[in-house]
Order: C-alpha cells, then structure tokens, then sequence
C-alpha cells in the first residue's frame, strides 16, 4: 500500500516536472525520495473529524500544488528537488494522542515539518516536543494565546488566536451600539478562558454583560437560556462549538430569545453545508465570524486550490482546507528557500522570508514581542446571512469597515 | 393394558472422583407413581436433575414416550410432558398466585390470550386449594402451599405425561401433606401421568406408590413393592441395617 | 412564577424521555442480568434511523403525511429492535451462559459494540450533526408568557404512550407474563417451559427498541450525531441506579426526579452544574438508600 502510493505520487511528480522542467531533474526527481510532511489532526472522537477531514484534504492539495507547480522541494541532496508528500496522524482532539502520533511521525515517517494541529491542547501538547525533534510545527487551526506566547523556536502560527477573535467581536459589537451582550461559553479551554475575557472587555467598555458556562456533553441548554432570557439582552454571543453551537440556536428560538435577539456564532459554522438543514429558518440573520469569504480575491495559489479542490470533492473549499494548503506551501517554499529539509535551516528561513499563501495578506513570521512572536496575522470578518437558504458568498461583510458590503439587518 | 412410558439405557453421571450416577437402566410404566428412595447421597437427586435435562449424561440416554430426551433443553422438556418441581420450591415471588399458576402458557406459543386460559388456572388453584391465595403475591405463600404451586403449575402443562417430584413433602405442615397427596393423585389420574416421587417419608410413599425404586451408592439396588425392596438384603445393607 | 412553571413543564417532557431509555437499560438487565453498556449507541442508531426515514426515504418514495415523524420513529423503533436481535444472538447470546465466566463477557461486549457503532456512524454518516424538522409549532402559553417547542411536546407525549403500551405489553399479554417470570427466576422459568434464548433475543430487541425511539423522538431537539448518545447512556445508569436495578417503576419514578432535579437546579442555581445535580442526586441515593429506590438491598441470583 505505503509502496503503492509513493509510487504514484512520484509519477505524478514526474509528470509535472517535465512541463516545468529539464529532462536530466525530472529523472533526478523520479529516484527522490518523497519529503514527508506530517498532519496531525483529530481525525476521530472526542475530536473535531470534520475539521480535521477538511484540514487533510487541504494538505493533500497543498502537497500536489508542490509538486506540480513548484517542482517539489529540495531535498537533502541539494540542488536535486523532490517530490512532498502528505503522512497522516490523528490526535482525537487529545493531547496525549496527538504526542504519541507526532512521535510516531517523527520516528518512523522522518517528517521534515508538520502542520494540521486543530485543538490548542494538542498544539501546546506537542510544542515541546517539536523543540526537541528541531521539527517546524505550523499551527493551523489552535488558537490559544499562548502557542505563540511561549516563544519557541520551531513553533509558527498563521491562524488567528482567541485574542484577535475577541477584538472583532468586541469592536464589531461597540460599533453597532449593542449595550447589553449574553455570553455562552463551553466549559472547555476555549470557552473559560475567552468567555470571561470577552465579559471583561464589554463589561469594562460600559456595557452590560453576563456569561453563562454551560457543560458541553449536555443537550439540554433550556435552564440556562432560561436564564438568559431573564437577562434580556440585545445580542447573544454563541461561543459553542459543534454541536452545541446548534442547540444554542434552536433553543434560544424555544424559549423566544430568537428571533429577535441577533445572535453571533464564533466561528464559521454556518458555512458548512448542513447548516441550513439543521436550522432552516432559524438560520436567518445569523451572524458569524469568518477567515474567508467566496468574494474575496485570492492568489493564483489560493485560485488553483479552489478550481482543484471542487473537481475532487465537488464543492467549494472552506477555510480549514485553504488555511492546511496555505501552511503545507508555506513550508515547501521555506523548505526551498533554505535549499535543506532540515528543522533548523528550515525554521530560519520561515524567520526570514515572505512567503505566498492563498489569501491576499501574504505570510511572514516575525520574532515580535507577546503573542505576536512567530505568528502571521490574518483577517477576520464579521459576516450576516439576510435570508434562509443564502449561500456563503452572498452573506453580508459587516465588519471589518473597509469591506462592508451591507448594513446589519435586526 | 400397562405401557412403557420412560425407559433409561445405560444412565452414568461423574462429579469429578464421584461416580453419583453409575450405568442405570430402568423402565417406568405409563400412569404408575414411583416412590423413588435411598440414603443421603444415593444419586437420587442427580437422577432426577439428569432425566428433567438439568445435568447432561455422560454416558446413556433416556426416552419419554419414544422422545429421545438427552439432548433436549429444559424448556422443551415441559413441552412435551415431562414436568419437575425441586426441593426448594421455585416460584416467581413477586407475581400473583394465579400469575405463577399462568405462566408455562404464556412461553408455549399456544394463542389463546391469558383470558381464556383463566378457567383452566381457577381450576388447578381449586385442584390444590390455592383458589384463595389467587391475587396474593406467591411470596407470600408457606413452604407447602409453594408446593402445591409448583403442582398446580404442573398441572397447566398439561397433558403431563411424567411428573419428577423431589422430596414434595419435606417441612410441610401435615394439612398440607394430605392437599399435596391429592394433588399428585388427581394428576395421575387425570393424565395418565407417571410420577416419580423422592421422599424420606415411608408412610406416604406407601400411601402413593405402587412401585418403589430404591438406590444405593449410584445404582439401583432394588424395584418393587414397598414390602417386597424391605426384605432385601442390599436394602438393609445400604441403610446401614436400620429397618427401612 | 413563569420560570417554574416553564422549567416543570420541561422537566415533565424531558422525565418522559429519560423514563423511555431507562426502561430500556432497566429491562434488558431484569431479564438477561447484564447491563447494556452500548445503549446510547442504539439511541444513536435509532436517531440516524429517524433521520434517513424521515428526511431521504419518505420524500423518496413521495409519502406525505400528518405526523410522519411518529411513524418514522415508531418504525426506527422496529428497525433498531431487529438489529437489537440480531446483535444479541450472534454477539452476545453465545458469550451469555449465566454461571459461567464467559457472562461477565457479554457485558465487555456490549462495551465493545458501543465503540463499534460509534465509530461505524462517524464512518458512514460522517461527523456532522443533522437535524429533522420540527414536529410541532412552537406552543405559546401568551398568559403564563411560556414559549414550549412543539417537538419537545410531541416526543414527551410520544414517549409517555409508548412507556403505557409498554406496560401493557408486559402486565396485559402472555408474553409479558413470560418476561416478569424470567425477571424474576430464570430456572424456574425455563422449567415451566420458557425459552430463555428466544426471550433473551426479544427482550434486547425490546429495550434497545426503547432506547432507539428515545433517540428518534428527540432528534428536532438534541440534533442527530454519531455521539449524541453519550448523554442518554450516562442519564440512563443515572436512572436505574437511583431507581434500583431491575425496577421498571423505580426506573419511571427516578426518570421524573432526575429531570426535575437537573432542571429546577439549573434554572434556579447555577446552570453549568446541571450534570453534576444528577450526580449529587445519585450519590445521595447510593449512601442513604444503595439499593436504589425499589431495588433489594442483594442482587437475587
């Protein structure tokens, strides 16, 4: 199977290499070994499969993009280029399984780089073991201030951290007047650290806050929206992730607080395709934030990925998949850029270079003081759906003002 | 005329070193009651418990009316007319009476519904005077009237071909005993039904039993009339010389 | 005023849904001695079920009727109740041998089966959550300014009808006659003529039916995902241990309790407790009364 498959991949490389290159570095491509890149990613439960499904098929892409379009990358061998290929490793949205799967990469794959860790647990998890192992580790979807803010060598962030979530969601509420906000928060680490922290930051802007903690393996949220409702407030921030994001929305409509109370959804779940199906109606007026919008222009990179993306899944490319691609080229281009596979060398020259991802904003990694140490900063945006049943690329950008295409609708 | 109702070929049970039951062979006549005796120990129970299929034989085999029944289970036992009651009576405590009395019905698949079996549960509960004691839970009952339960159960297996009682009469209160001998007697009589009844007590087994059956150390020692297994001599010697 | 009123009425609706799976657990164990440890896995099937019934086969085959969804779920009850059988007697009746050692592995199979179907739903439906439409408009009490969702109506009393047949079936029909015996005396049942293999098989058919139409009938409500029945297998053992083992009523009347326990605690405390209410409820039951509410104080053999 393992022989199977690298074969094809090494065709394949071939392929491509003769439309982009001599005859003499084809064939010296032909007989490379692949570069293995790792994903680690939860790909069962109590994991996010989903995301992680989505995370891996932007990898596999990112990694055929490489190898058609950047004639792989340099391999040990230097100047000879090689083909990259994609290892899986699932950590079950868990900490110690992410470690045992990452050592597992590093021991018997040899990765040069990995990329695709979802849970901030995970990320911090296996930070210090991608300092021990010299292993470039591309944080793509955790979002703890403190993967960044531990300062480590071989650590890049190019997703958002809580942080950056929680001044557009603060600055998208203070300017839109809303005065009295109803947080809910999942007793996660996610939820207890930016729950209380969001309560602080409108509590200190003047405004009236609560926070509810709700356990997440509950599906009955009724008593606490109860509650909220006792609360009156006149926006509803949903920090539910998965399922309860879903339960929130249906029972705050139970007990009324829908649909006249707008509500914002932390991250981008109303874009997945079952999202209308779960709430039809419900759904309208739904705001959310959101890395990636269909209307915004992207690079060629970013295009291709897209074009090849709907020709294999047939459907578009969401953010977890474009974000995997996005970091899996990053490091083929640092990879080339310090003509070596070696952590070290690697790491150095994600330090020193720009680097082409898939959106506009580009990627650096600068040593920046704080959580700004290693981390590339994205965009985020505030978006509306104004109908039932609208597509992702119709919904409105509220925020960030400069590319507002609407007015918020109550 | 008198026909062969269970015939027992070769019949051997071990327990480890114990040999309880050693090559019986036997023959019982259709609508006799068999007093089956012997001391502590005889291998009268695991008889019982190897012919109601609650014990596999080692070795042999045992024919109810030209029905292999080695390798049936106990529940298709009670189907084709074999019906035990134990020692200990077994009843379901927290059902009625007449609950207890219904139940072989309710697992034979026939598809009268429990109404209409009503009548013929009445007429067991009268048969062995429990009519009372109907809507009472059967935890409720004494040891003898859980007795006559298990007879009155019996009876609802009907047609019965061979009734194994084990020691039917052990700590029941004299009323009882008289209510539990009428009992076996009207469903021998009513089903043709062989018994086969373990007791210690030779005064109802002379009572009840055309036929007494005696073992010693695994085996039959005797068969005959009460009178007849008391003047043998392997009988006195099994009972260690008392007079049986 | 309002508030309680609102939170007596869900924890009414919601006792009615836990009585359905506890029932379930309750019987299963009642009548083969083992504890279904896969039983939020058949919550999850029969919620799968529901969906694919309601949402692909139904408008497939062009059927439109009043109350779909009942009928849907009544027949997702009958779909996981011949899975059920057939689980037990390939899986589980030949490890079932009481007395023996292999019994204390029928319930590591049912362990098993758990993980087996969790990760066969992830594998065929994927990881999302689903949802069906609502059964019922929302029901708006305008007087008592009560908002009540019309599917948590609707499956409540669903599940109120289905515990009655359920008690109809086992204290009105011969085959229920059966099932109290064998509850109550496996041996003595067997030699009255019982077939325990055969009534072991329907009796898991029968509870993981239950625990099934539970998960079917909450679909609206608590959504449809390969892990949606972590909940219902933890409320369940909640139930049957606070109701005694084995006690279909203690399993009703705990399923109440336990519902109105959670919900006025977190209505009127503090509301991220609400799973811990049932803990302290249970362990309040396992110090002062072990045996659970009508259970006996010793596991009868």
């Amino acid at each position: 199977m393992d022989f199977e498959l690298s074969g094809k991949l090494a065709i394949a490389a071939a392929a491509a290499a003769f439309l982009t290159a001599t005859a003499t570095s084809a064939m010296a491509q032909a007989n490379a070994t692949p570069v293995n890149i790792g994903v680690l990613t939860p790909l069962s439960p109590p994991g996010d499969s989903a995301a992680g499904q989505l995370i891996v098929r932007g990898a596999e892409l990112g990694a055929k993009y490489v190898n058609q379009r950047l004639g792989g990358v340099w391999n040990s061998t230097c100047p000879a280029p090689g083909p990259v290929n994609i290892v899986k490793g699932d950590d079950s949205g868990l900490a110690e399984k992410g470690m045992a799967a990452l050592r597992s990469l590093v021991t018997n794959d040899k990765i040069a780089g990995v990329l695709g860790t979802y849970d901030s647990t995970v990320a911090l998890a296996v930070q210090p073991l991608a300092e021990q192992y010299k292993l470039p580790l591309l944080v793509t979807q955790a979002s703890d201030d403190k993967i960044s803010g531990n300062h480590t060598k071989f650590t890049f962030m190019t997703h958002t951290i809580a942080r950056d979530r929680s001044d557009v969601v603060e600055a998208f509420i203070k300017s839109y007047g809303f005065k009295r906000v109803a947080i809910l928060a999942e007793n996660t680490d996610y939820g207890t650290s930016s729950g209380p922290d969001m309560q602080k930051r409108f509590v200190d802007g003047g405004m009236s806050s609560q926070l509810w903690i709700f356990d997440k393996t509950n599906p009955d949220l009724l008593p606490t929206l109860l509650q909220v409702k006792k609360f009156a407030p006149d926006v509803i921030y949903n920090m539910g992730v998965g399922a309860p994001a879903y339960l929130i929305v249906k029972q705050s409509a139970d007990v009324g607080l829908l649909p006249k109370t707008p509500m914002i959804i932390s991250y981008d779940l109303p874009i997945r395709p079952e999202f209308w199906r779960n709430l039809g109606e419900l759904g309208k007026n739904m705001i959310f934030l959101s890395y990636y919008q269909p209307k915004q222009v992207l690079t060629d990179a970013g295009k291709w990925l897209q074009e090849e993306y709907r020709k294999s899944y047939n459907e578009p490319a969401l953010y977890s998949s474009l974000a995997a691609f996005g970091n899996t080229i990053v490091l083929a281009q640092a990879m080339n850029a310090a003509c070596s596979t070696e952590g070290e060398k690697v790491s150095g020259a994600l330090v020193k270079g720009g680097f082409t991802s898939w959106n506009q904003t580009g990627v650096a990694f600068k040593q920046s003081d704080g959580v700004d140490w290693q981390r590339s900063v994205q965009p985020i945006m505030v978006l509306q759906y104004t109908k039932a049943n609208q597509g992702f690329g119709d919904a409105t950008i509220l925020y960030p003002p400069n590319m507002k295409t609407g007015e918020l609708v109550r | 005329m008198i026909s062969s109702i269970l015939q027992i070929r070769c019949l051997s049970k071990r327990f480890g070193g114990t040999h309880a039951v050693r090559e019986i062979s036997a023959d019982l006549q259709r609508g006799q009651i068999y007093g089956l005796i012997g001391p502590n120990g005889s291998g009268k129970t695991t008889l019982i418990n190897l012919i109601s299929g609650f014990y596999a034989p080692d070795t042999g085999e045992i024919i109810l009316d030209g029905e292999e029944l080695t390798r049936r289970k106990p529940y298709e036992l009670a189907g084709l007319g074999l019906v035990r009651t134990f020692q200990m009576p077994k009843t379901f405590a927290s059902l009625t009476v007449l609950e207890n009395v219904l139940l072989p019905v309710a697992g034979d698949g026939r598809s009268e519904s429990l109404d209409a079996m009503r009548d013929a549960a009445f007429d067991a509960l009268a048969t062995t005077g429990l009519t009372g004691m109907a809507q009472h839970p059967a935890g409720s009952l004494s040891g003898g009237q859980a007795m006559l339960l298990q007879l009155a159960r019996a009876l609802m297996c009907a047609p019965v071909k061979l009734l194994l009682l084990d020691e039917p009469f052990g700590g029941v209160a004299p009323a009882l005993k008289e209510r539990i001998t009428h009992t076996i007697r009207q469903i021998n009589e009513r089903f043709q039904a062989t018994v086969v009844l373990v007791s210690h007590e030779m005064s109802t087994i002379r009572a009840l039993c055309s036929n007494v059956i005696v073992m010693g150390n695994g085996q039959v020692i005797a068969q005959g009339t009460l009178d007849e297994v008391s003047a043998s001599p392997e009988v006195v010697a099994a009972y260690l010389g008392k007079p049986v | 005023m309002q508030l309680l009123l609102q939170s007596l009425t869900l924890a009414l609706l919601n006792g009615a849904i836990y009585a359905l799976m506890a029932m379930g657990i309750t019987f299963i164990a009642s009548i083969m001695r083992i504890i279904n440890w896969s039983t939020g896995e058949f919550y999850m099937v029969g919620s799968f079920a529901h969906l694919a019934l309601l949402t692909v086969i139904f408008p497939a085959l062009g059927l439109t009727l009043p109350m779909a969804w009942l009928l849907s779920a009544l027949l997702a009850m009958g779909l996981v109740f011949v899975l059920g059988m057939v689980v037990q007697r390939t899986l589980i009746a030949p490890m079932h041998r009481p007395g023996t050692q292999a019994f204390e592995y029928a319930t590591i199979m049912t362990v098993a089966l758990s993980v087996l179907l969790q990760n066969g739903a992830i594998m065929i439906a994927g990881p999302n959550q689903y949802s069906v439409p609502d059964y019922m408009r929302p029901i708006l009490l305008e007087d008592l300014e009560i908002v009540l969702n019309g599917s948590r109506v609707a499956s409540g009393l669903a599940a109120l009808a289905i515990i009655l047949l359920f008690y109809v079936l086992l204290y009105r029909t011969s085959l229920g006659l059966a099932f109290r015996g064998i509850a109550q005396n496996r041996l003595a049942a067997e030699t009255a003529g019982l077939n325990l293999k055969t009534m072991d098989m329907l009796a898991f058919g029968i509870g993981t039916g239950l625990c099934a139409v539970a998960g079917a009938l909450l679909a609206p409500v608590f959504l449809v995902h390969p892990l949606n029945g972590a909940a219902a297998t933890m409320k369940g053992f909640e139930i049957i241990v606070i109701g005694g083992i084995g006690s279909l009523g203690g399993a009703v009347v705990a399923a109440f309790g336990l519902a109105l326990v959670e919900g006025l605690g977190a209505t009127f405390y503090r509301a991220e407790l609400q799973q811990l209410y049932g803990f302290v409820f249970l362990i309040g039951f396992l110090v002062f009364r072990p045996q659970g509410l009508f259970g006996h104080r010793e596991r009868r053999v």
